[in-house]
């Protein structure tokens, strides 16, 4: 009776936070377009004072519709999807991994990985395929040029370890990269956002934690029950 | 070129009918499932834009009507529905394309040019754009004679770009069907790729095949001068 007490309590607060969250992110554009188009309306303004009244209306709308979409985007991440079946986590890791190594270049990161195989996961596919690119996307943006990630799958007795560990190495690279300037701290933010609340809807949990050294993701997810992989392994 | 507008919210309908009319596309518009269903069935349209929320008759309902109808006709449906679920159960009803609300619309524009010059997708084997070609059989690329190995992600990528030839395309379209991803994204992944590309197809060669269309993505063409 009190877990059920304190699962309502805790899913009330994570509601309440959640609408929160969503009403601020949404409230500054929306004033700003507001505010862009009452002034624009004042007074009559020339072509080009128009022009620029437009422009920052349209800046803020498509900060409404960022806001938007993050908060739809958090919203269905709680769902663990359709199709959930048991599959190898690392084989899905692999193909992030293979998927961004050209990133990694580009942006000079070191990689390299280290897996034990097979480990099986329950998931939805294409939830697991985009939560995997998100943590990727994010961990390479976040690495300057010199970084060393290292990408890790652990097996314990219940759970499947995923770890993204960066380190700083400044001899990897005589030259720093000159790619381009890697999106905003904040859309990177959001982005983890929501792959914990993807890590979350199956049960799993995502702790970012940081060092001197360099700063690691770990990513814990329930293994698959020994009955459900018996026929896959 | 004509496109029927199916959409039941009257502003969103007439901004749409407006953009594609400064396009020089002729543009109706319907309110409502049953006249949607109705007008694509009588009139010759080359293009829908289909709504899924629909009075009446639900835009599901209206493409599997029309699909066995007029299976050449494009559908890109429109939609405030963002689930994977939703957009399988739309593509699995016959429709071409997908794009979610709020869309810009630039994006728009770019996926209904997309669609009226493709038609229904080619079923070649082979595809060719100037001297590069791509044997989607064999997974094999040639430029010129010279072979080229790519990754598979740059092989789909460049597959991607050549069966849509002559068309500009946006990074969430090469995201949407290279990555099999569909959420809104800044990532910087398509740029790397196609940088990659670029420095496999068009390095050393006589002219350039793949262009930055600022503001909107890439499209694959025919020649372009070098600049010396």
């Amino acid at each position: 009776m009190n877990s059920a007490q304190t699962g309502e309590r805790s899913f009330a607060n994570d509601h309440q936070r959640f609408v929160s969250d969503v009403f601020h992110h949404l409230g500054q554009p929306l004033t700003e377009l507001r505010c862009s188009i009452e002034l624009a309306l004042r007074k009559p303004l020339d072509c080009a004072g128009y022009r620029e009244a437009l422009g920052s209306a349209l800046q803020a709308a498509n900060r409404v519709v960022d806001a938007a979409s993050f908060a739809r985007q958090l919203a269905e991440a709680e769902y663990p999807g359709g199709n959930l079946r048991v599959l190898d986590v690392t084989r899905v890791l692999q193909e992030a991994i293979d998927d961004f190594l050209p990133v990694a270049d580009d942006a000079k990161v070191a990689m390299a990985w280290r897996m034990v195989d097979p480990v099986f996961i329950r998931a939805d596919p294409a939830r697991l395929h985009e939560m995997l690119f998100r943590v990727m996307d994010c961990v390479l943006h976040a690495a300057s040029s010199g970084t060393m990630l290292t990408v890790s799958v652990e097996s314990g007795d219940v759970q499947a370890s995923l770890n993204f560990s960066t380190h700083f190495q400044p001899l990897l690279w005589a030259e720093p990269s000159d790619r381009d300037c890697p999106k905003p701290p904040e859309e990177m933010h959001r982005s983890l956002q929501v792959a914990r609340r993807m890590v979350q809807a199956i049960g799993g949990t995502l702790l970012e934690t940081a060092d001197s050294i360099g700063n690691t993701i770990r990513i814990r997810l329930p293994l698959a029950e020994n009955s459900e992989t018996v026929l896959i392994g | 070129m004509r496109i029927l507008v199916v959409e039941d919210d009257a502003p969103l309908a007439i901004f749409i009918r407006k953009g594609f009319e400064a396009e020089a596309y002729a543009v109706d518009i319907a309110s409502d499932g049953e006249q949607a269903r109705n007008m694509a069935e009588d009139l010759d349209y080359d293009l829908v834009l289909l709504d899924l929320n629909l009075p009446k008759l639900d835009g599901v309902s209206v493409l599997r009507h029309l699909r066995p109808l007029k299976p050449q006709l494009p559908v890109l449906v429109l939609t405030a529905r963002s689930r994977v679920e939703d957009r399988v159960q739309a593509l699995d009803a016959g429709a071409d394309d997908c794009l979610n609300k709020p869309f810009s619309f630039s994006e728009l524009s770019a996926r209904v040019r997309a669609l009226m010059r493709r038609g229904r997708p080619t079923a070649e084997s082979v595809l060719r754009v100037c001297d590069l070609v791509l044997d989607r059989v064999d997974r094999r690329v040639e430029r010129a004679g010279r072979r080229i190995d790519l990754t598979s992600k740059e092989f789909a990528l460049l597959e991607y770009l050549m069966r849509n030839a002559g068309r500009r395309i946006t990074r969430s379209m090469i995201i949407e069907h290279v990555w099999n991803l569909n959420f809104d994204t800044s990532t910087n992944v398509v740029d790397v790729y196609i940088n990659y590309l670029r420095k496999k197809i068009d390095e050393g060669a006589s002219c350039r095949l793949i262009h930055t269309v600022r503001g909107v993505g890439y499209e694959i063409s025919e020649p372009e001068e070098v600049a010396v």
